[in-house]
């Protein structure tokens, strides 16, 4: 029992209280999330957010309370509780010709970092001739393009697919 | 399973041991009872000094993507290879990855529905905005691994033991939230002092970093050392052609330190539980992933440096019920947007789709 009250405080160990008032910002997390003119199920999408989009918060609907009514650009509708978050994504450490500097999930979206493939240098780590010397298969150049190929099948993944994939999902709850 | 012995014996051979008991943290210690010349030691001495401010300074996302990268390009080769069927294009066609012509094979299907299942699930982690990037590896091995800066994969074994798509968001969860907690980075950071001060040593011509360093060339070594001699503070710049042979030194051993340890008891537990939260948020019931962790047996291949399996469900048990408790009760007040705060028995298992159950 002892054991797993330490496995309990671990692993709520991080975890904070909350006490969030109308009006406070909270953060959209999932892609394409829809801001719904109603909790209806055929309501009609007023905007789709994206992760880390900030929005205020309203509170949960009296008589749905999965579903939280939240104001973002001027527009007021209903979000599924599970899209939110009290918290913003993290933020990311880059680095520009003026030193290393953190941005929000959101610049950092749009600085083009986040679209990386395979860098040059982990590119050029295995293409390295002492990398390719064993009988390993496949080689050290092998993987370099079949992580390539990988990273294009991923990259190549729309918005619409996983927006489809988070309605499959959570379809049945709404 | 031979295999990824075979691999780890000669990352082994490459990587040569970790230094723990004889890299000096204490610089002024290196100095007594050592015959050399002034120079020679105030020269150690900055080096050592060096290695330390590089082990220091914050962790960019470029050097992430780059380390992440490197160690990515060892999972996939010590795991068999990628279940893909690659791409004829030329180099140029290939660091173009929205563009690339992808055949439209039953592997490339697998990998195509593999991302979309983790890219909605990374959608809802701290990190929703990093190009994530979802491969199964093609060995029968039961193991699921990550890699910095948006690595994930599965292996096929373990895909054979997935029964339904909760099952495998749960397991694709656990790796991204290794990514989003950064637990790689304690590996890394130390990996990159120790490796730093080996090199130091080595051209100061001690034997700790002679032996440490025994498998590189003295080429090598001379171009690692150039790039520690040009470092002058702030971000490591691991992505260019002068830092080549530092990205080599630090991934080489990070794989090896990997392989022989993996990541802190507590860092697994803390993983499952952020996993958990990802899962639930994404609609899936939670029963899919604990099911699998419960069927594995202790200790077997990749889950042998994880806690026990009863272990890793009983703390997930214990957080579902909690968290489910906290939120009704005056306790504290609990997020209103946690994923466990509704009935999560409710939530789905979902069948696989047919792409993945023919891969298997």
């Amino acid at each position: 029992m002892r054991k797993s009250l330490g496995l309990l405080a671990l692993v709520l160990g991080a975890g904070a209280a909350w006490a969030l008032t109308p009006g406070d910002r909270v953060y959209v997390r999932g892609r394409d999330v829809a801001v719904l003119q109603s909790t209806a199920t055929n309501a009609a999408t007023l905007v789709k957010l994206q992760p880390g989009e900030a929005v205020v918060w309203r509170g949960a609907d009296k008589k749905k309370p999965t579903w939280h009514r939240v104001e973002t650009g001027g527009k007021s509708g209903f979000v599924y509780f599970a899209n939110l978050s009290s918290t913003p994504p993290a933020s990311e450490l880059l680095t520009s010709p003026a030193g290393a500097k953190k941005v929000d999930a959101q610049a950092f979206a749009s600085s083009g970092a986040a679209g990386k493939a395979l860098t040059e240098g982990a590119i050029r780590y295995g293409n390295q001739d002492e990398k390719n010397k064993g009988e390993l298969r496949p080689t050290m150049k092998e993987s370099v393009r079949q992580t390539q190929t990988l990273e294009a099948i991923a990259a190549q993944r729309t918005d619409a697919e996983i927006a489809a994939q988070a309605d499959r999902v959570t379809g049945e709850q709404r | 399973m031979r295999r990824a012995l075979l691999s780890l014996a000669m990352l082994g051979l490459l990587a040569c041991a970790a230094a723990s008991g004889f890299m000096k943290g204490d610089t002024s210690s290196i100095v007594s009872g050592v015959a050399e010349s002034t120079t020679t030691v105030v020269g150690l001495t900055q080096d050592l000094s060096k290695c330390d401010q590089i082990g220091a300074a914050e962790v960019t996302f470029d050097e992430e993507r780059t380390i992440g990268g490197a160690v990515a390009l060892n999972w996939v080769q010590q795991g068999g290879g990628l279940l893909v069927d690659v791409s004829t294009a030329d180099g140029a066609a290939l660091a173009s990855p929205r563009t690339l012509g992808i055949k439209d094979t039953p592997r490339n299907r697998l990998h195509k529905y593999l991302n979309v299942v983790g890219k909605n699930l990374a959608s809802r982690s701290t990190r929703p905005t990093l190009q994530w990037t979802f491969g199964v590896l093609d060995t029968e091995v039961v193991n699921a691994v990550s890699a910095p800066g948006g690595y994930v994969f599965v292996t096929r074994g373990l895909l054979k033991r997935v029964s339904n798509e909760a099952a495998l968001a749960g397991v694709l969860s656990h790796e991204i939230a290794h990514v989003t907690r950064k637990d790689a980075f304690a590996i890394y950071q130390k990996t990159k002092v120790d490796q730093c001060k080996s090199l130091a040593y080595a051209k100061a011509g001690q034997k700790e970093g002679t032996a440490v360093l025994r498998a590189y060339s003295p080429g090598f070594i001379n171009q690692a050392y150039a790039a520690l001699q040009a470092f002058s503070g702030g971000a490591l710049d691991l992505n260019s052609a002068a830092n080549s042979a530092l990205l080599t030194l630090f991934s080489d051993e990070f794989v090896h330190r990997y392989l022989e340890g993996g990541y802190a008891r507590d860092q697994e537990i803390q993983a499952d539980a952020t996993g958990l939260e990802i899962t639930v948020a994404s609609g899936y019931s939670p029963r899919g992933f604990m099911d699998l962790i419960g069927g594995l047996p202790p200790g077997q291949n990749f889950f042998a440096h994880h806690p026990p399996p009863s272990d890793r469900v009983a703390s997930m048990k214990l957080l579902l019920g909690k968290t489910r408790m906290a939120s009704t009760t005056a306790s504290g007040p609990a997020s209103p947007f946690s994923p466990f705060s509704q009935d999560v028995t409710q939530l789905p298992l979902l069948p696989l789709h047919d792409e993945l159950a023919a891969a298997r």
